[in-house]
């Protein structure tokens, strides 16, 4: 009850903090553009003066995508690298993000204001960055011991003949790993509460009373992790039901899904800040922390 | 005691057979009880029939002239082998004996006799087979230690003169003296033109794990290359090559006599047509006859289950893990339209069974292998009905029953020849029951037909190797495919364009025709192209058979000028529309440069559209590197396609084939902003672990 509780207080915060929602928003799309604009350019050398970019608006072409690739392998080979710089590049703007989203619903009656927003994000940026880290190296954690999972689950099948089984136990293998990596990502959510709330100066201790208050709110923290997932899941399987309603490739449907695939990335952004609001409703009710005195950050600057 | 057993697939219940005491006119002698519907009934007399049929096998050479399938041989016959198997499971070995008896067709007398004995491509590191493999071949990898061999115990021709001594080991391909696939045996005394040599040679097989097509995976044995096979002796010379990475076999046509001794609990899938079973309290013996093929595979494993459908009177079996249920019907759903196909294609398929193994994914080395009249497909469990992965696999194995097992052309020397005209078979069949479009897959608004699969494959690699060459001379592994499958398989959907599908279809009609039951060559194909057509076609060979270039054609450039004095109106007598009469409209003086970018040349047509819907519609010889077209017509050029109707599939590039006047962003936007929607995700995704 009380998970619910939460996500329904945490969905109104964000509700509350559109701005902050419709940055977010903004920023991602920034990034998006900074790929997609050189992508395009490529594009538009290739198939602007052909035929073959008006097939692809009717169907996928295989033939055609697959000349694609082989004339324009080096830059699409850039094109990955450069997502992939991107990608590194939008984590880390995000780790310096999250400090000041998260004091945003620490003082969720505060108006909004872009100062001292991005000065909470810089106050918070060394202490989220080490968590970065440690988030880094318990990725690297679960990805070794997956590999320990699917070697047992290796051995396992290895006595199995019936191949459904077999498939079976390593989709649980893969599952549990997906699983075990959520479970530390939650832990890691609620450390950064811990680091905003407490203004807690060691991550690792906010690390070690992250553990200690999961454990001691076992249930309720799944419960509220997961359903958001869940919920995530939902939206996913809705944006593909209503896509595939949208046929053709006349100027309306292209239009409509364009917004449809911006109203998706909109709700998921909605979804990553309900579970921060969420969680951090969580952590103030059955932490014993119901009413909260705003940390005066002090600008030295 | 022998019986009719469930677990077995008993020829004797075939409804044809059960018509009549002489049965399928001229295609089976074999004489048989009353028929039986019910299998309880027929038990008494199939029993009695089978201790006759067996007694006779065992008698030698009264087998001939009572169990045999065809009335009359459809081959020469040169290769006939009688072979007892002992399958020793926990082994992983067989225990085998082999009567061989070889005809001197040629005009040659004959000094030595050449045999394979492919298992030694397992046998170590050493040999031609895992140098060039490097151990992994076929999305399979080699289990070190797993090795696999065949050792002769004794070779003596039947009078008892002991050749084991003589054996020799050769490698007539690389010189490698640390390969051991084939044996040369030499005679005391020369064999004359039309004389008949008769071998005993007891063999050993330690089977390797299932690495490339043969071997066990626990308990499934699947049995192929597995006994010594005397060369092909043809044009003066040993045709007998080293079992090679990138290579299949080539052998002579003969009657296949096997017994098969296994444990009770196995169940065996093998070529040919079961003739008889004998169980004891431990074992199973089962006869088989296969005649008119030139090899002889077989499976078996204790956990398989048998799915039977007759196609006509042809009995299918499709041996299979229980967990595999699923793929049951698509599988037999897919080779009955394949020998649909082929019958109304190029004529019928002529033997009695037809037996499908399904191996077990840990096996699938195993998969996707061709035998006479047995077949092993193979798909994980789960495979989707969008993806036609088991059709696939089905259809282009049974193919090779065509190409390969009746036109049994040399897989070592010219593998387009099977590889090749079955692929180009596979995308005509997949196509006709499966859609051209949607022949592979059909997923999640996603499809891809097997031509633009095996032509995307072709496309990567087209100039490296020309299609002929011994195929262990080829570049890699990548490149065998290229020129053995993909590249050949576009060179005759080419030329089925260019000549229309009723001629193709005569050609290939004829090709099988002449040259089932036979060894032809490239030249033979093209002989038949060539007289069929009744034209001359060498220069396509020549470029596309010989050589290393490629096909590609090219809008150039296009351009439109408005004319300041009013010329004549050029209309062409091509023109989709009638011509303009009214002389005072403007007149845009156009020009399109075609090039042609390959070596490759072939004729080629082209669309020249305009503003105002006209179409002109032209051809080009593709002769020259470059050539200017001129029109002087009442509107501009809106776009001009070369090979609108996707004819030349060996044209490397299609894209290149259109141009349009002007720039249209509509589709690049369209492609940018799904992009767009999936970068956004991706970011989020980081987002999600910071």
């Amino acid at each position: 009850m009380i998970a619910f509780k939460a996500f329904v207080a945490g969905s109104l915060m964000v509700w509350q903090r559109r701005k902050l929602w419709l940055g977010l928003y903004v920023c991602n799309l920034i990034f998006a553009l900074v790929l997609i604009i050189p992508a395009r350019s490529l594009l538009a050398r290739f198939f602007a003066d052909r035929l073959a970019g008006g097939t692809l608006t009717e169907q996928f072409d295989f033939a055609i995508w697959a000349v694609f690739l082989k004339q324009n392998f080096p830059s699409v080979s850039l094109l990955f690298n450069l997502m992939f710089v991107l990608g590194i590049i939008y984590w880390l703007f995000n780790a310096f993000l999250n400090g000041g989203i998260l004091m945003q619903f620490v003082n969720p009656e505060q108006k909004f204001n872009l100062g001292s927003f991005l000065t909470t994000c810089g106050y918070f940026f060394v202490r989220f960055f080490r968590l970065l880290l440690i988030g880094l190296g318990v990725i690297v954690l679960v990805f070794l011991l997956s590999s320990v999972i699917f070697a047992l689950v290796g051995l396992l099948a290895g006595n199995i003949e019936n191949e459904i089984v077999k498939s079976i136990l390593r989709l649980l293998a893969a599952g549990s790993v997906l699983l075990i990596l959520l479970f530390f990502n939650m832990i890691l959510d609620y450390a950064k509460i811990i680091t905003v709330v407490w203004d807690e100066l060691k991550v690792l201790k906010a690390v070690r009373l992250a553990m200690g208050f999961v454990r001691s709110n076992f249930g309720k923290t799944l419960i509220l992790y997961f359903g958001i997932s869940f919920l995530a899941r939902i939206l996913l399987v809705l944006y593909f039901s209503i896509h595939s309603w949208l046929k053709g490739a006349s100027a309306m449907v292209i239009l409509a899904t364009f917004l449809l695939q911006q109203i998706y990335i909109i709700s998921k952004l909605g979804i990553r800040l309900d579970f921060f609001a969420s969680q951090m409703y969580l952590y103030r009710q059955t932490g014993g922390i119901v009413t909260f005195e705003p940390i005066e950050i002090i600008n030295e600057a | 005691m022998k019986k009719c057993l469930d677990a077995e697939p008993c020829s004797i219940r075939k409804p044809l057979l059960n018509k009549g005491v002489h049965v399928v006119g001229s295609r089976c002698t074999v004489t048989l009880p009353p028929p039986c519907v019910v299998p309880s009934r027929c038990i008494m007399p199939l029993q009695i029939f089978m201790f006759l049929l067996f007694g006779l096998w065992i008698s030698g050479e009264n087998l001939k002239a009572q169990s045999q399938i065809f009335q009359q041989p459809l081959s020469q016959r040169i290769a006939n082998y009688q072979i007892k198997v002992r399958l020793i499971p926990e082994q992983k070995a067989l225990q085998g004996e082999e009567i061989l008896t070889w005809h001197n067709t040629s005009p040659d007398s004959i000094h030595e006799l050449y045999f394979h004995l492919y298992m030694n491509a397992f046998r170590n590191l050493k040999s031609t087979f895992m140098k060039e493999s490097g151990g992994r071949l076929r999305h399979s990898r080699f289990e070190h230690g797993k090795w696999g061999y065949i050792e002769i115990k004794n070779l003596q021709l039947i009078d008892g003169t002991d050749l084991t001594s003589a054996i020799q080991y050769v490698s007539p391909d690389d010189n490698n003296s640390d390969d051991m696939t084939v044996m040369k045996v030499p005679l005391s005394i020369p064999l004359p033109p039309g004389g008949k040599v008769r071998l005993r040679i007891e063999f050993h097989v330690q089977l390797p794990r299932v690495f490339v097509r043969a071997g066990y995976c626990g308990d499934f044995f699947m049995v192929g290359q597995w006994f010594p096979k005397i060369g092909v002796y043809q044009n003066g010379r040993w045709n007998c090559h080293q079992y090679h990475a990138t290579s299949e076999f080539f052998a002579d046509f003969g009657v296949y006599d096997v017994t098969i001794e296994v444990p009770k609990s196995f169940v065996v899938a093998a070529s040919g047509v079961l003739v008889a079973v004998d169980s004891t309290d431990t074992t199973r013996v089962l006869h088989y006859r296969s005649e008119d093929v030139h090899d002889f595979a077989w499976a078996a494993d204790p956990l398989f289950k048998i799915a039977k459908e007759f196609y006509k009177n042809i009995e299918i079996n499709l041996y299979f893990r229980p967990w595999r249920k699923k793929l049951v019907s698509r599988y037999l759903s897919a080779v009955k339209n394949a020998l649909n196909y082929f019958e109304n294609w190029i004529g019928p398929y002529p033997y009695l069974t037809l037996t499908l193994v399904d191996p077990p994914l840990s096996a699938s080395g195993a998969g996707g292998m061709e035998y006479p009249t047995l077949i092993t497909v193979g798909s994980p469990w789960w495979m989707p009905k969008g993806f036609c992965l088991p059709e696939m696999v089905a259809i282009h194995e049974f193919g090779h029953q065509y190409w390969y097992g009746m036109v049994a052309s040399n897989e070592f020397e010219e593998a387009w020849l099977d590889e090749g005209i079955n692929t180009y078979s596979e995308i005509r069949i997949l196509g006709t029951f499966y859609g051209t479009r949607t022949s592979v897959l059909d997923l999640w608004g996603i499809q891809i037909g097997d031509d633009e699969l095996q032509w995307t494959s072709y496309m990567f690699m087209p100039q490296f190797d020309p299609i002929l060459r011994p195929t262990w001379e080829y570049l890699n592994h990548r490149s065998y495919g290229v020129n053995a499958y993909h590249k050949p398989a576009m060179m005759l959907l080419t030329l089925e364009n260019y000549f229309g599908t009723e001629t193709m279809d005569q050609i290939m009609r004829t090709y099988f025709q002449r040259w089932k039951f036979k060894h032809p060559t490239s030249k033979d194909f093209i002989q038949v192209v060539n007289e069929v057509s009744g034209q001359k076609m060498d220069w396509f060979f020549e470029q596309f058979l010989y050589e290393t270039g490629y096909l590609d054609y090219a809008v150039h450039s296009i351009s439109s000028k408005r004319q300041r004095t009013i010329a004549k109106i050029a209309t062409s007598q091509d023109s989709l529309q009638a011509p303009i009469k009214d002389s005072t409209k403007a007149v845009y003086h156009s020009e399109v440069i075609l090039k042609r970018n390959g070596e490759f040349i072939l004729p080629v047509t082209f669309e020249v559209h305009f503003t105002n819907g006209n179409v002109i519609v032209e051809s080009w010889s593709g002769r020259e590197r470059w050539v200017k077209f001129e029109y002087d017509e009442p509107a501009k050029i809106d776009y001009v396609t070369i090979d609108p109707q996707k004819k030349l599939w060996l044209d490397i590039d299609f894209v290149n084939n259109t141009l349009i006047a002007k720039k249209s962003i509509k589709g690049v936007n369209f492609i940018s902003l799904k992009w767009l929607f999936w970068i956004q995700n991706l970011l989020q995704f980081f987002a999600f672990f910071s």
